[in-house]
């Protein structure tokens, strides 16, 4: 028995204030001017018969199956395409309907083969039930004549889905689905007639073709032509739980299709607040991971980190853990260890982890992994409007005039918005792309930005100085919402600043390589074309200027009234799932959460009183400080929950020589990360299919996350970090992650109307959710900034320290693959490597040339850091003098070659700019060899305790 | 704590206040910052280096002011 289906009323909503009401079989119906016939008929409970339609898509009126009679009206009009009129009378069964479209139907069926009972999705199949439901008998035309039955091969070129020509009956929706919802644009029907046929490309293989496996085409599917092959081999699902994905910022809403505790598929929740029922090929396709055969499911502890894991009880574990962590602080004080929380767990898991630290560790020794990625965000934004946030929803996007994406790559680091961002280009909106690279926003199909400011890595903050100073000097300024709303003394000393000579175009052309025109052009278009929004991501923070532009992007928005409206605002793309969330939770060494300082005694009193413990009043360290410490003697331990600082973090060496002076490191993660590698103590993580909790994405929403199948390793993330708390000292007694967010609630007052009851009956809300705002914010700063005015800030250009010399010429920046995730941990085991299966440096022609690389050549990357070796890509993606890479795969080595150079105000690493040379060479570099040599002897030091005994 | 990781932070924090036309505001701005974001043993750090005579030529202006204001961690 297949999963009940949702309600598809075969055309989108429409928006309108003007409502019309129709007859439909004699029910009155009202709805919004511009619906169809078909979405009214199905408000009134009536549902027409449809194959071409579903109400993710546009009405397209192929199938003929959805006819109707209308009064007044000759012939019988397809229901999808015609919209509601007032006073309308429409009958949707009758006698010459009904026989019309058993007419139609024979036609279908006649020319599809009927296996239904060894059809993937039997039960499942929009056309098996409109059979049923035209009460189709007979087929009269038989099926000897010309047919599709023996149909050219199947397409099983993707590795997570399979297409079946002799099902289609070409109805177009999968079409559809990659232009109106992906907006790739990489199907079309070829041929005409009975030769129509679904084709990725011109003729190609769906792997061949420009798909991005998004898997909007499968869902948009009618029949088994699109099938995703886990249910092809499993099955189809018998339950199905709504959770949130794990993957990106944007936070998908999926139902979690499950046999058993077997996950069959993950479906994009078509009401999910952020995603609207569309996903990309990381959250739709690669959950794999969370039962691979790498997954480690006992607790291990080890007396050095050359010694063997040994396999004990989780109460051995954290006694252990514990017991180490005390004699640290007895003998080397109470500030020499400290915690990391985790962007993969959620708000409950990390909000637990600067606890413990807080509380039973007695310090702020507590860090998370946005300060190498959104710290500068969180700085940059408090200082200017007030709060650490963005100030949309995703939404608002489809309200904007003008889009202006700053070092952020959406198509690839966060797909689903970058699909409804190009949707929104398709429709009229401007585009401006910042950004050092030709990220495909520039130019893709029916998408072409108005302007790329093609900037060399490091000169962001001259880049938005000369937006600012165009603006400013050609009165551009949104003079009177300035007054109102701004710090008047504040804005005047910016205005000064900013027209400055130094800040105009004419100088930043010399610092960017952007001409002064192109940028003067890109100015006024943001300022004059309407609601301007901004979107920016790591390309902006991860600079020793980070935190200056990400005040400078909140100059602009104020400057030109962009903030405080749907269509407008600053917008970080936050990296992982849980940023926002983990930030929100007090990870941060100098922050309780709802980030108030701990020095903020009245703040500390209450979380005092809460939790009975006494607060250090100082902040604690963040992560690279942390490095320092251990190197200096003064840092011994750590708690390392869901984070892989020795892959991610720069200046890898520097990295491992810290990890290799720690007494205690304990590390909760799925599988052996480069991390444990330097652990004494692996607790077994759980992935977010295996607990109940939430997660906040980049637009502040909170989405719950569900247990799916039972903890591999028998404690979910949270109940591991009581265990240690309890074992630490410090009891806490919660008994599900309700719980948790009741107290996060409690003490946070952006949270207190937050709860697991509203949760469930609104699906997610966005915070602040409190007394003032019970149903959530989705615009922030409407009618003024949470900080009273928004404040200006002064913003320097300061040109980075990591210089290009005659030895290191180029300059390297790095970044992400759609196919990829973050340290690869999760995608690089799964399919996904069929996409990305190793970093490669993409260097343009000339810089190859000059070298004599040959695309695919093994080429060194040196660095005053280090050195890897990688295969060349070459392309004009990276324009002469910058090189390009990833960093998804341990052994590439990509931040062995990146400096601990960072952010002024955050220690944000800037992983956007290194100076290197590349050269041809034939072996990898050394560390490299040492990297596989200590690979091979750590799995060594695991067999023991994963090999079954006999 | 190295000495050169925290000169060169110090200084760079200088390097992004300093542009403040009220230089008494800079120096407020940085003494407060180095409060609120420097853990207690990066500050003592600061301080060491800079009471030795042969690191005080390395030190930013703003910077050395800014230690005027603040008190060392205890």
């Amino acid at each position: 028995m297949s999963l009940p289906r949702e309600t598809d009323y075969g055309t989108p909503a429409r928006q309108s204030e003007t409502l019309v009401t129709v007859s439909i079989d004699g029910m009155e119906v009202t709805v919004p001017a511009g619906t169809s016939v078909m979405r009214a008929a199905q408000d009134a409970d009536t549902a027409i018969p449809k194959l071409c339609a579903t109400d993710s898509l546009e009405p397209f009126g192929s199938c003929r199956l959805c006819l109707v009679e209308i009064e007044g009206r000759k012939g019988y009009p397809a229901s999808c395409t015609t919209l509601v009129e007032p006073g309308m009378v429409v009958r949707t069964q009758t006698p010459k309907l009904a026989e019309l479209r058993r007419n139609v139907m024979e036609l279908y069926i006649s020319d599809h083969p009927l296996d239904c009972l060894t059809c993937p999705t039997n039960g499942n199949c929009e056309l098996q039930d409109m059979a049923g439901v035209v009460g189709l008998r007979e087929v009269r035309y038989g099926f000897k004549g010309e047919n599709h039955f023996c149909e050219s091969k199947k397409d099983e070129s993707n590795p997570y889905f399979s297409y079946d020509p002799a099902k289609c009956i070409v109805c177009n929706r999968c079409v559809r689905a990659c232009e109106e919802t992906q907006g790739t644009f990489a199907l079309t029907i070829s041929g005409r007639g009975f030769e129509s046929r679904v084709s990725p490309g011109q003729n190609e293989s769906f792997m061949e073709s420009e798909c991005v496996s998004c898997g909007a085409c499968v869902n948009a599917c009618p029949t088994a032509t699109l099938t995703e092959k886990s249910v092809i081999k499993i099955g189809q699902a018998e339950r199905s739980v709504t959770t949130t994905c794990a993957y990106c910022g944007v936070g998908c809403s999926f139902k979690a299709e499950v046999k058993g505790n077997q996950v069959v598929r993950m479906v994009p929740a078509k009401d999910g607040g952020a995603n609207q029922g569309h996903a990309c090929v990381k959250g739709r396709f690669a959950w794999g991971y969370a039962t691979h055969a790498d997954r480690i499911t006992t607790p291990m502890i080890r007396p050095s980190i050359d010694a063997p894991w040994q396999k004990v009880s989780w109460d051995e574990a954290v006694a252990y853990a514990a017991g180490e962590f005390k004699r640290i602080q007895a003998k080397y004080g109470r500030s020499a260890v400290g915690g990391i929380t985790s962007s993969r767990c959620t708000n409950e898991e990390t909000y637990l982890v600067q606890k413990l630290v807080r509380t039973a560790f007695g310090n702020n020794n507590v860090d998370t992994c946005a300060r190498v990625c959104h710290s500068p965000t969180g700085y940059g934004l408090k200082q200017t409007l007030g709060e650490s946030a963005g100030t949309q929803d995703f939404a608002s996007v489809l309200q904007s005039d003008v889009v202006m994406v700053i070092g952020a790559n959406p198509t690839d680091g966060h797909p689903v918005f970058g699909s409804l961002l190009k949707r929104r280009i398709r429709e009229g909106a401007k585009l401006i792309v910042v950004d050092p690279r030709s990220i495909d926003l520039v130019r893709t199909p029916h998408v072409a930005a108005s302007h790329h400011l093609k900037l060399m890595p490091g000169t962001n903050v001259a880049m938005v100085n000369a937006l600012a100073h165009t603006i400013v000097t050609e009165g551009l300024v949104a003079e009177t919402y300035v007054a109102e709303r701004c710090e008047g003394p504040a804005f005047e000393a910016w205005r000064e600043f900013v027209a400055r000579p130094e800040n105009s175009p004419e100088a930043a052309e010399a610092i960017t390589g952007v001409p002064a025109s192109e940028i003067r052009a890109a100015a006024r278009l943001y300022a004059t074309a309407g609601n301007g929004a901004i979107y920016y991501g790591l390309g902006v923070t991860e600079h020793s200027q980070g935190s200056t532009t990400v005040m400078g992007i909140a100059n602009l928005a104020m400057a030109t009234g962009n903030v405080g409206r749907p269509g407008v605002g600053v917008n970080p793309l936050r990296g992982q799932n849980n940023v926002q969330g983990s930030c929100d939770m007090g990870s941060f060494p100098h922050e309780l959460p709802g980030y108030r300082h701990v020095s903020d005694a009245t703040t500390r009193a209450l979380f005092e009183s809460a939790w009975n413990v006494s607060i250090d009043p100082e902040p604690g360290l963040r992560i690279p400080n942390m490095f320092e410490a251990a190197l200096d003697g003064s840092f011994k331990g750590i708690y390392i929950q869901g984070e892989d600082i020795v892959q991610s973090d720069p200046n890898t060496q520097h990295v491992e020589s810290a990890m290799a002076q720690m007494e205690c490191v304990v590390v909760q993660d799925l599988f052996l990360n480069e991390t444990a590698k330097w652990a004494h103590v692996f607790l077994p993580g759980s992935s977010f299919l295996e607990k109940d909790g939430t997660f906040t994405n980049a637009e502040r929403r909170i989405s719950r996350v569900r247990k799916v199948m039972p903890p591999l390793a028998g404690k979910a993330d949270w109940e591991a970090t009581l265990a240690l708390a309890a074992a630490l000292g410090y009891p806490m007694t919660y008994s599900h992650p309700s719980e948790i967010m009741d107290e996060i609630a409690r003490l946070t007052p952006s949270f207190h109307g937050v709860n697991y009851a509203l949760l469930e009956s609104r699906g997610s809300i966005q915070w602040p959710c409190n007394e003032a705002a019970p149903e959530g914010t989705p615009t922030m700063h409407v009618g003024g900034f949470i900080r009273g005015k928004g404040r200006f800030m002064l913003t320097p250009y300061v040109p980075t320290t990591e210089k290009v010399t005659r030895r290191f010429p180029l300059i390297l920046t790095t970044g992400r693959i759609l196919s990829q995730y973050n340290v690869g941990a999760q995608t690089r085991r799964t399919d996904n490597t069929a996409w990305h299966a190793e970093d490669r440096l993409e260097i343009h022609p000339v810089d190859a040339e000059d070298r004599g690389i040959k695309d695919g050549d093994w080429v060194g990357i040196a660095s005053r850091a280090g050195e890897t070796v990688l295969r060349a890509t070459i392309t004009e993606r990276v324009q002469p003098g910058v090189v390009y890479t990833t960093f998804h795969f341990p052994e590439s080595g990509a931040n062995v070659i990146t400096t601990d150079n960072s952010d002024w105000a955050t220690n944000c690493p800037e992983y956007k700019v290194t100076a290197v040379q590349v050269t041809l060479c034939t072996q990898p570099s050394e560390w490299q060899q040492r990297f596989e040599r200590r690979r091979q002897q750590q799995q060594g030091l695991l067999q023991p305790a994963v090999t079954p005994a006999n | 704590m190295d000495t050169d990781y925290i000169i060169r932070m110090a200084n760079q924090i200088a390097d992004a206040l300093g542009v403040n036309p009220d230089q008494d505001q800079a120096v407020a701005e940085l003494a407060d910052h180095l409060t609120r974001f420097w853990e207690p043993r990066m500050r003592s750090a600061l301080f060491a280096s800079a009471a030795d005579p042969g690191l005080h030529s390395r030190f930013s202006p703003l910077v050395s002011h800014a230690l005027d204001r603040m008190s060392a961690p205890v």
